[in-house]
């Protein structure tokens, strides 16, 4: 009783906070002009390469937006209790692909400021593609199991 | 390949699909997945459960035919 309580409003904490992300990052990713515009009176190195940066971050901002719209789409299947369906091996893959575009783009923005936090993004993005792309596979295998015990009578 | 003939077995007893299932405790959409062939396995509690329930032999409700290939 206590657990199915706490994992009700782990559940609603989790969708609501999937919302709220991707919302507001599809916000945050088309304000950055605006954001940039605003930061480069504190960051004079925004002013520089003023359109490259915003390009870029622009970039990434719509490739961690594409990651939460998967994780949503993935999220509903588990509030269906339908979770372990082709659908969500093909989520895992596309986030992967994702996660390894997202550290490709900050590679472009290393060269041209190069910051030891940007470093850091890229290594945490592509261990991110990473394990995305093993756990795709583990799904792919947990369907096919799930779809041979349902069909053992 | 294996083929079903639960439904040849269940005509010879006169029992439907409803029924059949309360006797043997499975659910009818499972039995219908059993008897039309799309089945990958069968537990042996449930062909003991069908073989109770129709008073048949294994034989009876499973049957193993040559696949196209093999007759060719």
């Amino acid at each position: 009783m206590k657990n199915e309580k706490l994992s009700n409003s782990l559940t609603r904490f989790t969708s609501v906070l999937l919302g709220v992300l991707f919302y507001g990052g599809i916000a945050v990713t088309a304000a950055v002009p605006w954001l940039f515009h605003w930061g480069a009176a504190y960051y004079p190195s925004l002013k520089t390469h003023y359109w490259l940066n915003t390009g870029l971050f622009m970039l990434s901002g719509l490739g961690a937006v594409l990651i939460i719209y998967e994780l949503r789409r993935m999220f509903r299947t588990v509030l269906a209790e339908d979770c372990f369906v082709e659908r969500n091996v093909v989520s895992l893959r596309r986030m992967g692909w994702l996660g390894l575009a997202i550290a490709a783009v900050t590679a472009v923005r290393l060269a041209v400021i190069f910051t030891p936090a940007t470093l850091i993004i890229i290594i945490v993005f592509f261990i991110a593609a990473l394990f995305s792309f093993v756990l795709s596979q583990v799904f792919d295998r947990a369907v096919k199991y799930k779809e041979e015990n349902d069909l053992t009578i | 390949m294996i083929v079903v003939n639960l439904d040849v077995v269940m005509a010879r007893r006169k029992i439907g699909l409803g029924e059949l299932a309360d006797k043997v405790d499975i659910t009818q959409a499972n039995l219908s997945v059993l008897k039309n062939n799309k089945a990958k396995a069968v537990r042996f509690s449930t062909l003991d459960a069908l073989c109770r329930a129709l008073k048949c032999q294994p034989g009876d409700i499973l049957e193993w035919i040559p696949d196209e290939e093999e007759k060719g």
